[in-house]
């Protein structure tokens, strides 16, 4: 859900200059002895998949919160991808963000949608041997609910007490409140076993079985040959490298040391990946903003809110934060997402139409902001840079103060005491879980301190809605206060970009994460 | 760091130990235990010191884990189970009483999987990765200096000299991770006959594929024969000037015997210094270059520890480390005694 799985706590970052000859590195590497090609191959390889092989994928570490506990509150891509190999949902999104099957082969829900019925696949075993059955379900669903897990959300609106099995591959989940999209908000809540609460040597359904884990360097897997899923996984072995640093997960990807690499940064991807390589690029969930606590001066008057919308130029934010590896939002989080009010015009920049309201607001000759950004994800900084300059323009003046990438998506520390700062969101599946987190009283990402109750009540409808039209309705209005009056500011939709050897296929780069997930590492395989 | 030749009569005669006369007679057993006393004095208000500072920090291990989800309950419950509720003192307490039973405590990263894992478990397999890389470098750092060093204290002031030490200056001039990166760029980037980053399959020992060495130590000799180099040549330069020297000269000695057996001798000891120094600066220069690598050692896992607030871990190697420091500083100054008999009899 959070920038904390951006978050480089690298040693060398601090050591001056470390960075940017790290970079120089990097440079120099496309420079000599490997010639990029101008124009990046998209295409996957095309191939027969050939079972067996170790596949080996460079992922941004963890350090010490590397973990195969599915409800980790971390949502770093590698704890997510530790977490796929390992585990099954009972339904999962396809790389198109379409529901698909996983440990429940069908669901139904009573005419209010009120209880949903899943049947389990039959004939599944656990990683130990031990059949699948309805209790793991049932144990499961409770178990998400323990305080600071991170499938907390999955299972809010379910009334887990009264979660209850039919028989050993039926389980009915009643709901507090109706939801007749409540498959999109239980997929990817991940099963695990009956009485499962320590996570150091996991046992799941999933595609790979747990070898060993060592927090800060790798993790092994190795296939799991009586998968459910005929056939898969095709690789006999995955090791989920642990590189936080960019240059030398990609030198490790163009030394042939791993197979794949996650996260590839958007300037490395124009310069440094020749033709024995393709990207990984899909329209992803990922988006960035500014935000502002609409109860702190001056952003208490939604005029100065509204103001700093229309005097920012998101194209040049795009282009430049993100090497174009994006595409601008506009004011709303999900453009990928159901229910996302795609009617509302585009806002771009009206530099007069912002004095004036800065006018209005009585700051005709001028306001002064400060902004606090952070490295805790890639572009943050760059995008307050320009910010700052795009400001100038209708007479704002941005002071950039810099803050611990640590301390900045941390509630003990920094997170939510901000004013005016930067946000970056992920990985969420659903406007609920969004808008739920993020605009409830005393929800953990209330960012902007948005209190209001009509906005609670409009929520409730719209995830409570008996059907699709009201529950367009509820989230039309919802949006729409948010573009008018919100306290973000979101400028840009992210791509998800990674980048693979042309001797790997069958993943499939999806919206939802980056490298395909959640399903693409039982489906990746070597070509023949 | 001056040394004072010790175990002379006048101080140990009023000593407990002195009836069995045992200790007086062996002034390097008196000084091992005397040092090595004084090293756990060290050891143990250092580690009162890196626990003070690592409670100041913003932030703990329970945060770190629970990212955005660090309120209410969930982190309550966290630093509960993690002890972290407790006052930082009765924290130190627990700490050390466990030290002494041997144990490190829990590791934060099985409070991030829901388990229980002990520090020692983390770091064991990382320390061994370590002295490998250690030792590998420190080999051709000795053998290293003290070829050069003692070639240009034999050539002192002429042009090899000044070859010597302008070579081995400039990567020594250099922070790890700029030569790093630059050796990266060479044999990696350009001339592609070393791996990028030192990945070493789980459970396997790093010699198994010694090629994920090669950059490291290189990158640790760079940084290091050149300053070693020139204290041995510094060294070798006193002993060649001493009057032993001129006067096996004067008596007619052949100058290779003269080099060999007066000069050669007398530079010993500060070589071992030296020596102590090299080891000593690994134990620093391995953090940053392990991290530069990815290589599975102690110092990445340190700095692993220190970013997410781990503190009994970072506590715990650090006391590892400096042990270490001090056992290198005792042992080189037990090596002087042996070499140097002025020493080593307690002889004025």
């Amino acid at each position: 859900m959070t920038g904390t799985s951006y978050s480089r706590r690298s040693f060398l970052r601090d050591a001056s200059a470390a960075g940017l000859l790290l970079g120089l590195g990097a440079s120099s590497l496309a420079g000599c002895g490997r010639q990029p090609s101008m124009a990046q191959s998209t295409a996957a390889p095309t191939g027969a998949p050939k079972p067996g092989g170790t596949l080996r994928i460079g992922m941004v570490g963890a350090g010490k919160g590397e973990s195969f506990d599915p409800s980790a509150a971390s949502s770093a891509l590698i704890n997510v991808a530790m977490t796929c190999a390992v585990f099954d949902p009972l339904i999962t999104y396809g790389p198109d963000m379409r529901l698909r099957p996983a440990l429940a082969t069908s669901w139904t829900s009573d005419a209010s949608g009120s209880a949903w019925t899943f049947k389990l696949r039959p004939g599944v075993a656990w990683h130990d041997g031990k059949p699948f059955t309805a209790d793991d379900v049932v144990y499961s669903l409770q178990w998400m609910e323990t305080p600071g897990s991170g499938l907390g959300p999955a299972v809010a609106n379910v009334d887990t007490a009264k979660v209850s099995k039919k028989d050993p591959n039926t389980v009915v989940v009643p709901l507090k409140s109706p939801d007749t999209r409540f498959p999109e908000t239980i997929a990817l809540a991940w099963i695990v076993q009956a009485g499962a609460k320590d996570f150091t040597k996991p046992i799941g359904t999933g595609p790979f079985t747990f070898v060993s884990l060592d927090q800060g360097q790798q993790s092994v897997c190795k296939r799991n040959p009586v998968y459910w899923d005929t056939g898969k996984p095709y690789v006999d072995e995955l090791r989920l490298l642990s590189l936080k640093d960019d240059t030398a997960r990609l030198n490790a990807l163009l030394s042939g040391q791993t197979d794949v690499m996650a996260q590839l940064p958007y300037a490395q991807a124009k310069s440094s990946i020749s033709e024995d390589f393709w990207l990984l690029r899909s329209p992803g969930l990922t988006a960035q903003a500014f935000y502002t606590a609409i109860d702190q001066e001056p952003f208490t008057d939604p005029r100065i809110r509204q103001a700093l919308r229309l005097l920012v130029d998101r194209q040049q934010l795009v282009d430049v934060a993100l090497n174009g590896f994006g595409t601008v939002a506009n004011d709303l989080y999900g453009r990928a997402l159901p229910y996302y009010d795609v009617a509302l015009p585009q806002r771009t920049r009206d530099l007069a139409k912002a004095k004036d309201l800065l006018a209005q607001a009585g700051h005709a000759s001028g306001l002064t902001l400060r902004l606090q950004t952070s490295a805790a994800a890639p572009g943050m900084v760059e995008a307050a840079t320009l910010f700052q300059q795009q400001a100038k323009d209708a007479g704002v003046t941005v002071k950039i103060s810099q803050v611990d990438p640590d301390a900045y998506f941390d509630p003990t520390r920094d997170y939510l005491t901000m004013p005016f700062a930067q946000t970056i969101w992920q990985g969420i599946t659903s406007l609920g879980s969004f808008y739920q987190t993020a605009l409830l009283k005393g929800a953990p990402g209330n960012e902007t301190h948005w209190t209001s109750q009509r906005t609670a009540d409009l929520i409730d409808a719209a995830t409570s809605a008996p059907d699709d039209a009201s529950a367009r309705m509820a989230w039309d209005a919802v949006q729409q206060e948010q573009y008018d009056s919100g306290g973000y500011i979101w400028w840009g939709n992210c791509d998800n970009l990674d980048a693979a050897s042309k001797k790997v296929g069958g993943i499939v780069p999806g919206v939802s994460q980056n490298l395909g997930l959640p399903t693409s590492l039982a489906e990746a395989y070597f070509v023949a | 760091m001056s040394r004072r030749p010790p175990g002379s009569p006048s101080r140990t005669a009023h000593g407990p130990l002195t009836r069995s006369g045992f200790l007086s007679s062996h002034p390097l057993a008196l000084m091992a235990i005397r040092r090595v006393a004084a090293g756990v004095v060290t050891l143990l208000i250092l580690s009162v010191l890196v626990f003070a500072a690592a409670s100041v920090l913003p932030g703990d291990a329970a945060s770190a884990i629970l990212g955005k989800q660090a309120t209410g309950q969930a982190l309550a419950d966290l630093r509960h189970r993690m002890g972290l509720d407790q006052s930082i003192p009765v924290q130190y307490w627990h700490w050390l009483t466990g030290l002494l039973h041997g144990d490190l405590g829990d590791s934060a990263a099985g409070f991030a999987s829901g388990g229980q894992v002990s520090v020692w478990s983390q770091v064991s397999g990382k320390l061994g990765d370590s002295a490998v890389l250690a030792l590998c470098a420190f080999v051709p750092i000795a053998v290293v200096s003290v070829l050069l060093g003692v070639y240009s204290a034999l050539r002192a002031g002429r042009w090899q000299d000044h070859l010597i030490s302008v070579t081995t200056l400039v990567p020594s001039a250099l922070p790890e991770f700029v030569l790093g990166t630059v050796l990266l760029a060479v044999f990696f980037g350009w001339l592609d006959v070393l791996p990028p980053v030192s990945v070493v399959a789980p459970g396997s020992s790093p010699l198994a594929t010694p090629s994920v060495l090669v950059l490291p130590v290189l990158t640790l000799v760079g940084v290091t024969a050149g300053p070693a180099a020139r204290m041995v040549r510094a060294g070798m330069l006193e002993a060649l000037g001493a009057d032993t020297v001129a006067v096996a000269r004067l008596n007619g000695i052949a100058e290779g015997r003269v080099v060999r057996r007066y000069a050669l001798r007398n530079a010993i000891a500060p070589s071992i210094q030296v020596f102590a120094l090299v080891a000593q600066y690994l134990v620093g220069g391995l953090l940053i270059v392990e991290y530069l690598f990815g290589y599975p050692g102690i110092g990445k896992e340190l700095v692993d520890a220190v970013s997410i607030h781990d503190n009994a871990e970072v506590q715990s190697v650090t006391m590892l480390l400096a042990a270490f420091y001090i056992a290198t500083t005792i042992v080189a100054d037990l090596a002087v005694m042996v070499a140097v008999p002025k020493l080593r009899t307690g002889a004025a």
